[in-house]
Formats: C-alpha cells, sequence, structure tokens
C-alpha cells in the first residue's frame, strides 16, 4: 500500500470521479450512451490506441449530431448535438483520465485512512476495507480459474470417453484456489505494513485535487440547472 | 518433421499473434520457450480449445498451476476418476493395477489416502502428471512441468519422456534451456509468433546471458563460426569430445590460437 504516497492525484479525487462518473453517465440519455458506446468501443478495440478514441470521440459528435436530427427535427440542432456530444465525450474522458491514473489499490487504501479519521482507529473499518480488497482481486481470477478448471474436466472427459459431470469435484479446487489466493493476499498485506487498526499511508491532496473537485462540481451543477445556451 | 495432425491457423488473443498452417508433430519430444507473457501458456491452451472441438488426436494438458486440475477427495480418487462412470462402480483390475503402478513410479504410492491439496507443491505437480500418464493422451502438453520438481524428480520425468515419446507427441513449454536442451532436438521459440529451429539454434539466438563457464566458451565458440554442435555444452562429455576434434584439427580452425 505504500505506493499511494507517490500518487499524482489523490485516490478520494479519483473516487469522487468515479462516482461523479456514475451521475454523468445517468443523466445522459440512454439512446445517446448505447450508441456512442457501441461506437467507441468498436474504434478502440478497433485501432487500439488513444489517437483511435480520439477518433472515436469525432465519430461520438457526428453520432450526436444525428441523434439530435432525429429527435428534434424542427430546431436548429447542429449547436445542440455538438454541445450533448462533447460535454457527455468529454466528460467520460475526463473520468477514464482521472480514474486511470492510479490503482484501485491506492484508492481503497485512502478511502480506509479517509474513514479511520472520521470514526476511529477501528480494526472493523480495516477488516471491511479488507474484505473489498479481496472481492474485488478475486472476482476476476476466480473466473479465470474455473475457465481453465472447466476446459480441463472436458478435457479429460473427452479423454476417458465420458460424459459425466461432477460439481462438486469442479468446486473443490475453485475454493482451494481461493482460499490460498485470500491467504496470499492477507500476507502480502500484513508484510507491507497494513494492520486492521493502523492509518494507511496516503498521498497529500494538492491544487490538482482541488482543481479536479471544482471542475466536477461545475459540470454537476451546469447538468443539473441547465448549461448557458 | 512428421506432421500427425493439421491444426491450421492458431490465434493467441491475450499475447496478440497467430501462426497459420500449425500442425502437431508425430511422436517425440519438442520444446517450446519464450520470454515471460509471449504467450506460451495460451497457445497450449489454445491447442486444447482445438482438440475438443475436432476430430483430432486425444491431447492431455498439464497446466503451469497443478492445483487448478487436483478436483478429487484423495490421491487414488484423483487417477481414477475419469474411468468411474457410476459413483460406486468396480475399476477393472488392469486399471487398479496401471493406477497403482504410476503412483511407485512417480513416488506417491504413501499418499494414496491423502488429499491434493495436503501435498507439497512438487508433489501436486507429480500428481498432475500421473493422473494424465493414466489418460494415455495421444498429445502431451505440459507446461512449465519443472517447477517445483527436485533434482530426482527432474531426471524422473526425463525418463518418462523418453517413454512417452516412443507413442506420443510430448511438448515441452519450459524457460530451463539447460533442460530442454537435454530432451528435446527441435522446438519452438515463441515471441509474437513461433520461430522453428533447433534447440540448439534456438538456444544460441534467444537464450539469456550464460550461467556457467563451459555455456559462455560455447558462445564464444560458436560467434567464432566453430562447427560444434550449439546443444553440446549440457552433456560435459559430448562438450570435451567436440573440444578435443577441434583441437586435433586446429589448423583448419583459424580461430584457435
Amino acid at each position: 500500500m505504500q505506493e499511494s504516497s507517490r500518487d499524482a492525484i489523490h485516490p478520494l479525487t479519483r473516487m469522487l470521479s468515479l462516482v461523479v462518473g456514475v451521475v454523468a453517465l445517468y443523466l445522459a440519455s440512454p439512446s445517446w450512451l448505447i450508441g456512442w458506446g457501441i461506437l467507441i468501443g468498436g474504434v478502440f478495440s478497433w485501432v487500439g490506441s488513444w489517437r483511435g478514441l480520439l477518433r472515436a470521440l469525432l465519430g461520438g459528435v457526428v453520432f450526436g449530431a444525428l441523434q439530435a436530427f432525429n429527435h428534434h427535427p424542427g430546431v436548429p440542432y447542429w449547436d445542440r448535438a455538438l454541445m450533448t456530444t462533447a460535454r457527455f465525450s468529454l466528460m467520460i474522458l475526463g473520468i477514464g483520465l482521472v480514474y486511470g491514473h492510479g490503482s484501485l489499490l491506492s484508492m481503497l487504501s485512502a478511502l480506509e485512512h479517509g474513514l479511520k479519521k472520521l470514526v476511529g482507529r477501528r480494526a472493523a473499518v480495516g477488516y471491511g476495507v479488507l474484505m473489498m480488497l479481496l472481492g474485488l482481486g478475486f472476482l476476476p481470477r476466480v473466473v479465470d480459474d474455473v475457465q481453465r478448471i472447466r476446459k480441463d474436466q472436458g478435457m479429460r472427459q473427452a479423454l476417458a470417453s465420458t460424459r459425466r459431470w461432477r460439481p462438486f469435484s469442479f468446486l473443490r479446487p475453485v475454493l482451494v484456489e481461493g482460499l490460498l489466493r485470500s491467504d496470499d493476499v492477507a500476507e502480502a498485506l500484513w508484510s507491507r505494513g497494513w494492520r486492521p487498526s493502523h492509518l494507511p499511508p496516503t498521498s497529500q491532496a494538492t491544487w490538482r485535487d482541488a482543481m479536479v473537485v471544482l471542475g466536477w462540481v461545475l459540470v454537476i451543477g451546469l447538468e443539473v440547472h441547465g448549461w448557458p445556451m | 518433421m512428421d506432421m500427425a495432425w493439421q491444426v491450421g491457423t492458431v490465434t493467441v488473443p491475450h499475447a496478440g499473434w497467430q501462426v497459420a498452417n500449425w500442425a502437431i508433430p508425430g511422436p517425440g519430444v519438442w520444446g517450446l520457450s519464450g520470454p515471460n507473457g509471449s504467450g506460451k501458456s495460451q497457445f497450449l491452451s489454445q491447442l486444447v480449445a482445438w482438440g475438443n472441438k475436432s476430430h483430432g488426436p486425444r491431447i492431455g494438458l498439464v497446466m503451469q498451476n497443478p492445483r487448478l486440475q487436483l478436483t478429487e477427495a484423495t490421491v487414488w480418487d484423483q487417477m481414477v476418476w475419469p474411468f468411474r462412470k457410476s459413483w460406486r462402480q468396480n475399476l477393472s483390475s488392469v486399471l487398479v493395477a496401471k493406477a497403482e503402478q504410476l503412483l511407485v513410479d512417480w513416488h506417491l504410492e504413501d499418499y494414496r489416502t491423502a488429499a491434493p491439496f495436503e501435498l507439497s507443491g512438487g508433489m501436486q505437480r507429480r500428481l498432475a502428471l500421473a493422473s494424465m500418464e493414466i489418460l494415455s493422451p495421444e498429445v502431451y502438453l505440459l507446461d512449465e512441468p519443472l517447477e517445483g520438481l527436485d533434482h530426482e524428480h527432474r531426471l524422473l520425468l526425463g525418463t518418462k519422456l523418453g517413454e512417452w515419446a516412443n507413442t506420443a507427441t510430448v511438448l515441452v513449454a519450459s524457460h530451463s534451456w539447460r533442460w530442454l536442451l537435454v530432451h528435446a532436438e527441435w522446438g519452438w521459440w515463441c515471441d509474437r509468433g513461433l520461430s522453428w529451429g533447433t534447440m540448439g539454434e534456438l538456444w544460441y539466438r534467444h537464450g539469456p546471458p550464460p550461467e556457467s563457464s563451459l555455456e559462455a566458451l560455447w558462445r564464444r565458440l560458436l560467434d567464432n563460426g566453430a562447427p560444434v554442435a550449439p546443444a553440446a555444452w549440457v552433456n560435459s562429455d559430448q562438450a570435451r569430445s567436440e573440444v578435443i576434434r577441434l583441437c586435433k584439427n586446429r589448423a583448419e580452425m583459424p580461430f584457435i590460437r
């Protein structure tokens, strides 16, 4: 958890950006969001670079224009379309940049720090965050393990010419791997100085964090009260 | 090289490369080496996926992490579960004798009733290898099989490879050049694709900096164009005879002063 002290953007600011991002996505029109998401995903997987993503954003502007024309055929739609697409595209890009500026581990570490400052150095807070860490770290690996085990069982069934399905045998390595992995994670955390009732080290907030927070407050405020055009 | 089964194009998605017109070679031991993250394990996994959906050979993969293959409550059940069509079915005496013999071969006979997860890492790997051997696949895919094995069992695995290679194709992915050079004559280097060659050539082109003085000497000889077998340094007797041969012909070897 020591790496959090080197974060250029405070992990709690990143967490706030994530929350704001959810709000921004909630405010966006679902049809716009789906079209935009498909376009971005398609172009990014095709090109696989930030340049490709910027091209996709430009594509998003065109798509927004078409959407606006579809919904408001009677009013001058280009300004509105460009505004809609630009603001949501930039919001989503902003969330991506801020959120992707560090690890999930440092974000949870900062959350633990903040909570312990707020309610005192209670071990329960530490254990709660530890559970979150384990849960978040586990899921992708468990999915990976399950796929491998299924593939192995399929292979053995083919080798032995049997189709018998054995659910408990299937679960055994999943559970054992999970337990061993939790042991590994706990050992790694402990060896790096984590204790349930200690304050984990975290970086200091800087003027960058203040700017990011103010920026998001401004954006959400304008979203709620309406943009001046 | 005899090509036994035509696989076609193999795509390794996460490592981001594919190889066209790939074929599984015939019986023998074949090496596969490459840097971390180059896609060796994924490649083997893709071969299993191909084997499951095609009418190709019977493929058996021993994974890098043997724990994912240990599904049964005891070592004995782990050996025989694929042959039990029902919970209470009695196994044939031939199969029981074979399973017992394999436990003896892999030095696991004293752990018959132990839970696989109670075993050490090396024992778990031996159990994974033994429980694959009993299934007699036509193609063995071994992903880092040396991990956790002590010297005695590395030798044992080498002996087993020799036995399996009489009738089956054995493809071994490993980072241990020395071990691969001893057991495999031909193989592939995996790095954004597969390049084929003798293991000696592949070691000379892609191997890490030398770890022993003999290995360093061999690299220098090859750098100077000496006509030596690239893989000879792993066997000190063979290396000595190669050096003696070079010295006898020193008049024709301008690089020897």
